[in-house]
């Protein structure tokens, strides 16, 4: 692994079935509306032992027509949505800030788990990423600092605590750090 | 006791693992921690949507 100027970090890992279905559709995804991947698949792809059946994202607030367009896309590169029938589901569902969930046709897992961006913190989120350079493509995934914090201080589950310890060890990611996003999630009653 | 202790155990192997990652290439990490994920995606149990939506908003 290496870390390059400005948010990027190559990743030389072999990429897992996970790791291919986070590719394909973010492939597709990524022509569309700018994202950000947040939650335990962060850890995942930096190392962490475990898996997951679903892998959270932001996504940009689109329109209607750009919704639309980008929930054709998804459906004529293989995937569909277990919880919107229709383009007009789609956007409603986002806009009414409920996730729609994609996984690849014929299957239920795993899935992306998709969600407008809804406040501050969000934007701050889908703002700050990383661009992680891998041997299948880019993922962009949160902040680490703030992820760390959002599982240490909002979270809380031994899952979440246990991602954040993975990381802050695995980046050398200091306490001063994370609590800078302590306090940003205090200040926007995250906490 | 045997609870807390479980979790010393499982943070001492996250820092072990850690440490075996920066000890090795991010190929040779990868394939091991591979050997997990892919073999559970291959044999996970798939719920129909409604049976998962339904599991998931009792979450």
């Amino acid at each position: 692994m290496d870390f390059k100027e400005n948010g990027v970090i190559e990743l030389e890992r072999e990429l897992s079935e996970l790791d291919k279905f986070v590719l394909d559709f973010v492939k597709v995804l990524e022509n569309h509306a700018s994202y950000v991947i947040i939650s335990g698949y962060v850890a995942i792809l930096f190392g962490r032992t475990r898996t997951t059946e679903d892998v959270d994202m932001f996504i940009e607030r689109l329109d209607l027509t750009r919704a639309k367009q980008l929930y054709e896309d998804l459906l004529l590169h293989g995937f569909w949505a277990l919880n919107a029938s229709s383009e007009e589901d789609f956007f409603s569902a986002l806009s009414e800030n409920i996730a729609v969930r994609f996984a690849r046709k014929g299957v239920v897992i795993p899935n992306m788990e998709v969600k407008f961006v809804k406040d501050y913190l969000d934007k701050l989120t889908l703002e700050n990423k990383v661009k992680v350079f891998t041997r299948g493509g880019i993922i962009c995934v949160s902040e680490l600092a703030l992820q760390i914090a959002y599982k240490r201080f909002v979270l809380k589950s031994e899952k979440d605590v246990e991602d954040a310890q993975h990381l802050q060890k695995w980046f050398n990611i200091s306490e001063e750090n994370v609590n800078k996003y302590r306090h940003i999630l205090k200040e926007h009653g995250r906490i | 006791m045997v609870a807390s202790r479980l979790i010393l155990d499982r943070n001492g192997f996250i820092d072990y693992w850690v440490d075996y990652m920066k000890a090795h290439t991010d190929a040779e990490w990868s394939r091991q921690q591979n050997v997990l994920i892919n073999s559970v995606l291959k044999t996970v149990r798939q719920p129909s949507a409604k049976e998962y939506m339904e599991m998931k908003s009792k979450k």
